[in-house]
């Protein structure tokens, strides 16, 4: 992603999460989002996120506080240290290139749990 | 404050090079919070030209304005603060003087206005000691509680020392490892976290009680297994019997071992919150974890916050993966010291994001990397021994950074368990590492 990418997608996930909080963290620009929801029949219903933007990748990284449980399981999942921080990722195709929004690369990672 | 090994290496010199005016040295700094309090790491230095400088009257050194405003800039940009270093000379313990605390009530709250999310400090480093003035995020007071830690090539050294009489201190330089005054507190002030407590990470737990390590936080998550029985001398069949956690079985052997050591028991696994926390708060990280995963997140969180790791780990090789039956090709074990701002795994090839991927693929994560360890018919290997060389090996590192007693550590030792030998491999830091430039030093990140 360009430069002038990260710095577009970090004022949008601002202005679209509300309480969205971001810092530079090496090469790495990351954006904290308080509460994303999950779709329908998820529980827990929202958690925390983390979108970590990085200038070597052609797309964000997504993370989760929690995986939630769909239809009474937990879909596979992985843990990652970013920012010094503990978060789950897991693994979702999405096709998303830098023309897309922010918004539509959050709410279409977490489509993975629909 | 911790200042990594590569930059103590420009700073001490710097500061004490002469010249015609008191020189300066700026540490572009980051921190972290623990329940002990702030850590504040050095990241990067910046060295001001001499044209920067203006002549001042009295002691001390004076910058000119736009010089200020260029390194503000800076740190604005990269979301850090400003530590201020100078030297004073002589064998005594450094004093602020009268000109460096009224500089330092001046400037730093003027930086704390730029920059509020990032503390700022003003030090004077001296032969033996060093003292200054800090201010924290969201504080106005300054505060002179300081301690400084750099790292060597082979120890780590932190003012102010404990106070020793002057004959324990000529003790201790010319016999580090006698177990004296000075070797004692040292051992007894530090709080070593043991990542994984089984074959070897127990051992390693047991010989710092036996050192006297004032703190060991032992951190897994597992329970004492039938198979630890042959890998460790650490635990007994009652915790088997009882089904004890792996942290609680070990505290009570370290008990029994010396009562004046605390053990902490973490039941979590790397990287989870308790876990992280804990590790922020040691000395030196003692990594006995069996997948590379563990490992780039251990070295992460070291890394981050300017701690010592030092990595342990047996593999036992087939001749024929495919065969169950196939005879031992290799038995070898790894010892590796990284001190801050010296190699890394990654600097050595030791990680790799091809290997952790390789990794991630393959479920068999195992210590035992025959086909018998994929189903429950894994029979337990007799390494508590080969195990036992690397513990001690993990542990003389230690007691090396903590003691100094021997040059270096730049060297990760190979052990061939078949043969009984241990190869010294030397090893570099790589200049173009991610990790030894994004990661080290870089603290919590300044959410905004
Ligand atoms: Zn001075
Ligand atoms: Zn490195």
């Amino acid at each position: 992603m360009t430069q002038e990418s990260i710095e577009r997608l970090t004022a949008e996930l601002k202005e679209s999460y509300r309480g969205a909080v971001s810092a530079k963290d090496g090469m790495l620009m990351l954006v904290r989002l308080p509460e994303v929801h999950f779709p329908p029949g998820c529980q827990p219903e929202s958690t925390e996120a983390l979108v970590a933007l990085d200038p070597t990748k052609p797309k964000p990284d997504f993370y989760i506080r929690v995986v939630p449980a769909t239809r009474g399981t937990q879909p596979q999942h992985g843990t990652a240290v970013v920012g010094g921080d503990n978060w789950c990722t897991y693994s979702f195709n999405l096709r998303w290139t830098e023309d897309h929004t922010a918004l539509q690369f959050v709410e279409g990672m977490l489509r993975r749990f629909a | 404050m911790r200042v990594p090994s590569h930059l103590w290496e420009q700073l001490w010199p710097e500061v004490r090079r002469p010249g015609e005016h008191e020189p300066v040295v700026f540490g572009l700094v980051s921190h972290g919070v623990t329940p002990r309090g702030t850590i504040i790491l050095v990241r990067e230095l910046v060295m001001p030209p001499p044209t920067a400088f203006v002549r001042a009257a009295g002691h001390g050194a004076k910058w000119t304005g736009a010089y200020n405003i260029a390194l503000l800039n800076e740190t604005l940009e990269r979301g850090l603060g400003i530590v201020i270093f100078h030297y004073h000379p002589g064998r005594a313990d450094v004093q602020f003087s009268g000109d460096d605390e009224a500089s330092a009530r001046q400037l730093l709250p003027a930086f704390q206005v730029v920059a509020p999310g990032r503390p700022h400090g003003s030090i004077v480093l001296g032969e033996s000691s060093a003292t200054g003035l800090i201010l924290l995020p969201n504080s106005s007071t300054l505060t002179g509680e300081i301690s400084l830690r750099f790292f060597g090539d082979g120890n780590v050294v932190t003012f102010p020392r404990s106070k020793a009489k002057p004959e324990d201190l000529l003790l201790h330089r010319r016999q580090p490892l006698v177990a004296a005054a000075v070797s004692k507190s040292r051992l007894k002030d530090a709080t070593i976290a043991v990542v994984g407590l089984s074959g070897g990470g127990t051992q390693v737990a047991t010989q710092l009680a036996a050192l006297g390590v004032g703190e060991i936080i032992g951190i897994d998550a597992q329970r004492v297994t039938g198979d630890n029985l042959v890998a460790t001398d650490a635990f007994g069949w009652a915790d088997i019997l009882l089904s004890r956690r792996k942290a609680t079985a070990l505290r009570s052997k370290i008990w029994w071992i010396n009562r004046r050591v605390r053990f902490t028991p973490v039941n979590a696994l790397v990287p989870e919150r308790p876990a992280i926390e804990a590790l922020k708060r040691a000395d030196a990280v003692i990594g006995c974890v069996n997948n590379l995963k563990s490992r780039a997140d251990l070295q992460e969180i070291a890394w981050r916050y300017c701690i010592p790791y030092i990595d342990i780990g047996l593999g036992l090789y087939p001749l024929d993966p495919d065969d169950e039956l196939s005879e031992i090709a290799a038995i070898s074990g790894n010892v590796f010291a990284a001190v801050p701002g010296g190699p890394c795994l990654w600097c050595t090839g030791f990680l790799t994001q091809e290997k952790l991927e390789k990794e991630a693929g393959n479920a068999n994560r195992s210590y035992l990397r025959t086909t018998l360890s994929q189903n429950n018919r894994r029979p337990a290997a007799y390494v508590s021994s080969f195990n036992g060389v690397l513990a001690a090996l993990a542990v003389s590192d230690a007691l090396q950074l903590l003691l100094g007693y021997a040059p270096s550590l730049s060297v990760r030792k190979q052990y061939d368990a078949l043969s009984g030998t241990i190869a010294e491999i030397a090893v570099q830091k790589n200049p173009a590492c991610p990790k030894c430039s994004d990661v080290l030093a870089a603290g919590e990140p300044l959410w905004q």
